[in-house]
């Protein structure tokens, strides 16, 4: 499998003054994770995990009050090795935003210029990324894309708030993939959705990366079916690190770490069994102070000493199956 | 509701506001400075403002500070006497026009059905009638025209406009989940209404007090500018009065009309900046706003 | 097996529009019958209407038609005097769904709990009042320290959902109408905050009705389903025969496209 991004070690925090205080919420703390060519990669965790700060850290929209203290992000394509983290600003928003890595928000409504009708819309991110068409072709390929992915091709000529909640997510899904880019970052796109609209959502995105509109998507959810329906590879965060990455049938089926398994537990569905309610106990921890050690050690109910003073490191239980905790780490 | 730890909350963020905020605390200066002026001025410059004399129409000098009027009246002496007129007058009106629309507004809001509609076409026909040419022809009609009364009929026309907005205001907010926990909890009406819908209207209500005042000098300087106003009591107002009667516009007599414009210009912006930045104060969610500082 | 609360014939219209006037039937025609001490579960999208039939049924919005009898009296009707209303609210109390909107911004979170005790009898100054909220705010898994005294912006979603239920836990009522609790939870966070509901009911040997759009959690956490679609409801039957044997479309469709983790 072809890395497209390689992120090592990322510490990324917000800086906040609370009562004339300055405190540094660690919010993703050290992670280390890879995104491939041509996969969905599904990133589950609470909130206040970190996940959606991991999101925009990758994309490298780091914004004051966030902060990059170290780590390095590596982008790769036809031209070769580039590396994102050490790139201007201006660079980035130039070359790297909507082109080669887009963002999908969470509100589609804050997301569409209101006052502008669809095709306008496209145009205008076309323009801002430097590619002059006039407004029929425009429309005409918009109009092919959202017949492809099951739109009606007349939308084009709507303003957002004419459309369902729905297919304005979806219309987000196909803007933010206009320009073809290697990576879309979905971050909680379905989370203000109900059922049917969401699945809607979520096959859109299989035909945005069936048809080629996008290489590899990196999915933030703390929506665990949703994300198991269309990731290969899942990881879990837990107050800003990731503590198991597998593929989405292993994490299901046999999840490693403490977390991992009683999160699975914690969902319910219609073949949970009846009558059988069961949930991590227990509070997230506080990231800007948070515990020693495993940070999990607190709630787990197989903490050791050792949890509660060192670390663990990530280990490869299976091929691909990455675990950090010490049950795991053979002495 | 409003119990003795949160005054303690509402001190910690009025120093905040004098600390933090320029304009405000701007505002408070200006506004402090008129008041104590017109509260204290007199005590020090004993002149009466009242007293006649012939020494009509003279410009600023050592004895006249801001020159005579066309009585041989000490300028200064008016400006000092008129501005705790004005601000009286603006205070009355604020007064009757927030007590009425709040209750009609509240009542119409919260209760709906009929006596919304009945408190609805009061308003609307009220509305619908020209307020300012209504106001000069009934203040004419007075023979007697004293500044309280004046201050009840400029009222009648404010209040409307804004018992419309606390309609809405009070019955969207009834319809609101708080509201309808209230309820559950067995609470009255009444005490819903004071309780929960009351406290989430207080900015609306203490920024239409504080622009009711600077209307109520506004419409009283325009109609003492008339000659409507109550012209035998001294009023910020009525000082320009006298100065149009002179044309001292066009007759560069610039010590009585500068000095009373300039002061009610002061005196009603002060009041409305002071009025937004107290919105502030009243709501707890913007107190924690110097969190996110880079 | 006795019923605490009949619903008939339950209809809500609402009308806009001056000359041309548009009619919205968000419920059409509903009846509900709750047992005691059971737990049933309404299952719809939004804008099925299951959140007006949670007004109606909680006296917070009177339907266009219809009668609901509740401990053998309509509450409409034979419910008058603000005697009245504190009985029917200590006997039948409701949890919302948004967190963020069900706590007044101006004061503090200790009011809600204030009102509960006062709705029970109790004085909220005395010594017995301050233990009953130590312990219902214990028995929501919350430190007291933590989050009494203050403001809702500054607790989380999760804590003010909690305190919503530590206020039951005061007025223990007969019957709970819960619209959609945990919808705006963390979904870790779900199956723990519904538990709390659980437990109390069964302590209290209540009845609640669970208002969810979701099928899974009504499965797991109930004894019957009704499942609600434009305004009417279409199936009923217990959660079993709900979802492994679907009658109406509607319904099939919902159990098709629920999320599962395995299939």
């Amino acid at each position: 499998m072809k890395p497209l991004i390689k992120a090592r070690d990322l510490r990324a925090y917000y800086y906040i003054t609370v009562r004339g205080r300055e405190r540094s919420i660690r919010a993703v703390d050290g992670v280390s994770i890879d995104i491939y060519e041509d996969e969905v990669l599904g990133v589950i965790g609470e909130s206040g995990s970190g996940k959606s700060t991991l999101a925009d850290v990758i994309m490298m929209n780091i914004r004051p009050p966030l902060r990059l203290i170290s780590g390095k992000i590596l982008f790769y394509d036809e031209k070769g090795e580039l590396e994102l983290s050490a790139m201007t600003y201006k660079y980035l928003r130039d070359n790297i935003f909507g082109k080669k890595i887009s963002m999908a928000p969470q509100y589609a409504m804050s997301a569409l210029p209101p006052a502008h009708k669809v095709w306008k819309i496209a145009e205008d991110i076309f323009t801002s990324h430097g590619v002059q068409l006039p407004k029929e072709e425009i429309i005409k390929i918009l109009q092919e894309k959202f017949e492809s992915l099951g739109l009606p091709p007349a939308i084009t000529d709507r303003y957002p708030f004419e459309l369902s909640g729905g297919m304005r997510q979806r219309v987000v899904l196909a803007m933010s993939t206009l320009l073809k880019p290697k990576l879309l970052i979905a971050d909680e796109i379905i989370a203000a959705l109900d059922v049917a609209t969401a699945k809607q959502v979520i096959e859109t995105m299989k035909l945005l990366k069936k048809q080629k509109h996008v290489t590899s998507i990196m999915m933030i959810s703390h929506d665990v079916p949703a994300v198991v329906e269309i990731a290969d590879r899942i990881a879990i965060m837990y107050a800003g690190k990731i503590i198991e990455v597998s593929s989405a049938k292993e994490i299901v089926e046999d999840a490693k770490h403490p977390y991992s398994k009683m999160l699975l537990e914690s969902i319910v569905t219609i073949e949970s069994k009846r009558k059988q309610l069961r949930w991590v106990p227990g509070d997230m921890p506080d990231l800007s102070n948070p515990p020693p050690g495993c940070r999990f050690h607190p709630r787990c109910p197989f903490a050791m000493d050792i949890c509660k003073k060192e670390e663990p490191p990530s280990m490869e239980t299976r091929e691909g199956h990455y675990v950090s905790c010490w049950l795991y780490v053979k002495r | 509701m409003f119990r003795g730890v949160r005054l303690e909350e509402y001190r910690e963020m009025l120093l905040y506001l004098f600390r933090e905020n320029k304009r405000f605390l701007l505002a408070f200066i200006v506004f402090a400075s008129i008041l104590l002026l017109g509260l204290f001025g007199p005590i020090f410059y004993t002149r009466d403002p009242f007293a006649m004399a012939y020494k009509e129409q003279l410009p600023p000098s050592l004895e006249y500070p801001l020159g005579t009027d066309r009585f041989g009246r000490d300028i200064l002496a008016q400006l000092l006497y008129g501005i705790k007129t004005s601000l009286y007058i603006g205070f009355i009106v604020a007064v009757i026009s927030i007590t009425i629309g709040t209750i009609l507004g509240a009542i119409a809001g919260f209760f709906g059905g009929f006596v919304d509609t009945i408190i609805d076409n009061l308003t609307n026909m009220m509305l619908t009638i020209p307020s300012g040419l209504i106001l000069i022809i009934i203040t004419s009609y007075i023979p007697n025209r004293t500044v309280e009364l004046l201050a009840v009929v400029m009222s009648i026309f404010l209040w409307p406009g804004y018992a419309r907005g606390v309609r809405g205001m009070v019955s969207s907010i009834a319809q609101s989940e708080y509201v309808m926990l209230a309820r559950a909890s067995g609470q009255r009406s009444i005490s819903i209404l004071i309780r929960d819908v009351l406290p989430n209207m207080a900015p609306f209500i203490i920024v239409n007090f504080a622009s009711f005042i600077g209307s109520g000098i506004w419409m009283e300087t325009g109609l003492s500018f008339l000659g409507l106003g109550a012209l035998r009591s001294i009023s910020l107002g009525s000082l320009l009065y006298w100065a149009g009667t002179l044309d001292a516009i066009r007759r560069g007599l610039y010590w009585m009309f500068i000095p009373p414009g300039v002061i009610i210009t002061a005196t009603i912006s002060s009041i409305q900046v002071i009025a937004v930045s107290l919105e502030s104060v009243f709501n707890p969610r913007l107190r924690e706003v110097g969190v996110a500082e880079v | 097996m006795s019923t605490i609360l009949e619903a008939l014939n339950i209809s809500k219209v609402y009308e806009s529009g001056f000359i041309v006037v548009k009619e919205t039937r968000a419920l059409d025609n509903v009846s509900v019958k709750i047992n005691n001490e059971e737990i049933v579960g309404l299952v719809g999208e939004s804008g099925s209407g299951k959140s007006t039939l949670a007004k109606i049924l909680a006296r917070l919005v009177k339907p266009t038609e219809g009668k609901i009898v509740f401990m053998g009296r309509d509450i409409w009707r034979d419910l008058r005097t603000h005697g009245d209303m504190k009985w029917f609210y200590k006997n039948l109390n409701i949890v919302f769904q948004d967190p963020y909107a069900i706590f007044n911004p101006y004061h503090r979170v200790d009011r809600v709990l204030h009102l509960a005790l006062k709705l029970a009898g109790i004085e909220p100054d005395s010594e017995e009042g301050e233990k009953e909220i130590l312990n219902a705010v214990r028995s929501v898994g919350l430190n007291p320290g933590e989050v009494l005294g203050r403001y809702p912006h500054q607790l989380s979603g999760g804590q003010k959902q909690r305190l919503i239920i530590a206020r039951l836990y005061i007025i223990k009522p007969k019957l709970i109408i819960a619209d959609e609790p945990v919808s705006m939870i963390d979904p870790s966070l779900r199956a723990y905050v519904l538990k709390l509901l659980l437990d109390l009911v069964r302590s209290e040997r209540a009845s609640m009705l669970f208002i969810t759009h979701d099928i899974g959690l009504a499965y797991a956490s109930t004894d019957r389903i009704l499942v609600m679609y434009r305004g009417k409801i279409v199936e009923d039957g217990t959660p079993d025969e709900v979802v492994g044997n679907p009658k109406h479309p509607y319904t099939k469709r919902l159990i098709e496209s629920a999320p599962r983790l395995r299939g």
